[in-house]
């Protein structure tokens, strides 16, 4: 039965039906501006036809009368029980909020502070990493194998295809570009010097990076995040397993081994995309491009590349395994968490990018 | 099968993958009763809740409640079967990024029918009802002990008054104290709202204390039904060992 108010005369009000939140949700405004509109006048509240009551249907009564008993009331033991435990309630205080004006001059030094207590934390990190590596040296049999290759599989392996695609098109598309420029000077010849030296020390490297950054960063980060709100890191250091032994090594030195692989991947199918626009657009073949590639690009451009790659990895790997570390146990900051490590990762990438185009540009140039 | 049944699984079949787990389930909860399901690990119990709130499909055979088949539901009639019944979750379930206040104001606010002083009552309400204090309203759920977890998310369960609330595990995790004050309240709470009340649990203090009538599931089928005395006649292995683990002790010292 719905809820219903009946004023069947001047001194009275019935409510009958029922006032159960399941019914009460279907006109709610209306029966309380009802209720409400009963304050005013001296009635009897004749609560004797209730079908059913809860505490929300409580509440909304309690509320409309104005936190008080009325004067003249007929009602059911079971439903005065209800009012009474709903009169219980305390009003919420709400804190009074102090104003402080010096909070941004706080903000900005709690940011400054945290920035360093992270960088230290970092430092850290990275310290044990080496401290881990040494360590493996010199008992190689401690070195967790199958951990490792299980990183470079999952960030090399499966990302062949996926580099390959965006390496050939990026190729493609500098080559286009690259070929209507040259034609009109007749220079034809050179788009192997271009794509050979683009490709090969920047746009490889490059690529590689910031797919691996997308791919094998976010996943770290994650898988690390939801081991540690499951508690799963804490168990593996009760066991006494080292976390940066276990866990950790293999994983920076899964990637700064995969990335590396996947640069030169990367430049082959880049090289490729290349290639073939070069054949179409300006008739150059493939025997000749090949030929030519290492005459006029030095070898030491490639290594530069591939060694790019391995602090890329690095890096990479380092990012997201210390924000990963660093989540707190909650869903938000896992996906927050998964963002930061790849947006972060992809910047280091840039920034360590620009750096070695500067410290590198007397090098096979 | 009386009208007065509020849960009703008839010939329910479940197959998941290869693993049948459910053969035939017969169950029917009567309105206003403790119900327990009790079973071994891995004997369907969860699975079998999960059909019951309708998280999942039988694959053959009818889960009804209020006396609405869920297969045969439209959707307005499944939102209102899900309004009124709520679900205590093993862990707790706390959205983790919510606080307390409004881990128990989301399903009010999701009506929006209340304005925000009512359902601060009713949180509030909520709260005093499940023993919490009004102070632990702020805090979010990651630093809630496993007791106050149990709490909020029973709170939670209890925001839009329903009629029928299951609870999975209630006592389990929980120190000998706070499971006997869980135990209190949830009488209580059944006696206050009249609430019908479906636990999975395997704690004997908790079975025992609560239940009007147990259903024990093992094989795939319900064994036994009724209250624990009758359940107790049942000649089951499953039965023999978790009513008197010590006899089959000394029956394996024997052998």
């Amino acid at each position: 039965m719905k809820p219903e108010l009946i004023r069947p005369d001047a001194g009275r009000v019935v409510l009958s039906g029922s006032w159960r939140l399941n019914q009460l949700k279907t006109n709610y405004r209306f029966l309380r501006h009802e209720l409400c509109c009963q304050k005013e006048s001296e009635v009897t509240w004749d609560l004797m036809n209730l079908e059913g009551l809860d505490s929300a249907g409580a509440l909304l009564i309690w509320q409309c009368w104005g936190r008080r008993w009325p004067s003249g009331l007929a009602i059911k033991d079971g439903d005065r029980g209800l009012l009474e435990c709903v009169s219980g309630i305390a009003r919420p205080v709400v804190p009074a909020v102090r104003r402080d004006w010096l909070s941004p001059v706080v903000a900005i030094g709690l940011g400054v502070g945290t920035c360093f207590a992270q960088f230290r934390e970092f430092v850290v990190l990275f310290g044990q990493l080496v401290r881990t590596f040494l360590w493996t040296l010199i008992h190689p049999a401690w070195f967790p194998a199958r951990e490792f290759s299980a990183t470079l599989y999952k960030a090399c392996v499966t990302a062949l295809p996926i580099t390959a695609l965006v390496g050939a098109l990026i190729g493609i598309v500098l080559s286009y570009l690259s070929a209507q420029q040259l034609e009109t000077y007749g220079a034809n010849i050179y788009i192997v010097n271009l794509l050979g030296m683009g490709i090969m020390r920047e746009m490889g490297p490059l690529l590689a990076a910031i797919l691996v950054a997308g791919r094998s960063g976010s996943a770290i980060t994650a898988e690390l995040g939801a081991m540690r709100m499951n508690q799963e890191l804490d168990a593996l250091a009760a066991m006494g397993l080292s976390i940066p032994l276990r866990l950790l090594l293999p994983k920076v030195l899964g990637l700064a081994l995969a990335l590396p692989l996947l640069v030169v991947w990367t430049n082959i199918m880049a090289l490729a995309g290349g290639m073939w626009i070069a054949y179409e657009k300006l008739g150059i073949g493939f025997t000749y491009f090949l030929q030519r590639l290492p005459t006029v690009v030095p070898l030491v451009n490639l290594w530069l590349g591939v060694g790019k790659g391995v602090i890329f990895g690095l890096a990479i790997a380092l990012m997201s395994t210390y924000i990963g570390l660093n989540i707190e146990p909650n869903s938000e900051s896992l996906g927050q968490g998964t963002t930061r490590s790849v947006v972060m990762a992809i910047t280091v990438v840039i920034v360590l990018d620009a750096l070695f185009a500067v410290m590198f540009s007397g090098v096979g140039l | 099968m009386s009208p007065a049944d509020i849960i009703r699984c008839e010939h329910v079949v479940t197959q998941i993958g290869d693993h049948l787990v459910h053969k035939e389930v017969n169950l029917a909860i009567h309105s206003g009763e403790i119900f327990s399901l009790l079973g071994g690990s891995g004997s369907g119990k969860t699975v079998l809740l999960r059909e019951m709130i309708g998280l999942m499909e039988s694959t053959k055979g009818r889960v009804a409640l209020f006396g609405i088949d869920w297969k045969e539901a439209n959707e307005e009639e499944r939102s209102q079967i899900r309004s009124r019944f709520g679900v205590m979750f093993q862990h707790g379930a706390l959205i983790s990024t919510l606080t307390v206040f409004d881990n128990i104001a989301l399903p009010l606010r999701e009506l929006r029918v209340f304005d925000e002083s009512m359902i601060e009552q009713l949180v509030l309400q909520k709260l005093q009802m499940t023993g919490l204090d009004a102070s632990v309203a702020g805090w979010q759920p990651a630093v809630l002990s496993g007791g106050m977890v149990k709490r909020v998310a029973l709170a939670r369960a209890l925001a839009l008054e329903p009629e029928l609330i299951f609870l999975d595990e209630p006592t389990a995790g929980l120190d000998p104290v706070s499971s006997m004050m869980f135990r209190v309240l949830i009488q209580r709470l059944h006696q206050q709202l009249g609430l019908t009340v479906v636990m999975i649990t395997h704690d004997q203090v908790t079975l025992e204390h609560l239940s009007h009538r147990v259903g024990i599931l093992a094989d795939g089928r319900i064994i036994a039904q009724g209250s624990i005395e009758e359940a107790k006649q049942v000649d089951h292995p499953f039965i023999r060992s978790y009513f008197s683990p010590e006899r089959l002790l000394s029956e394996e010292g024997e052998s």
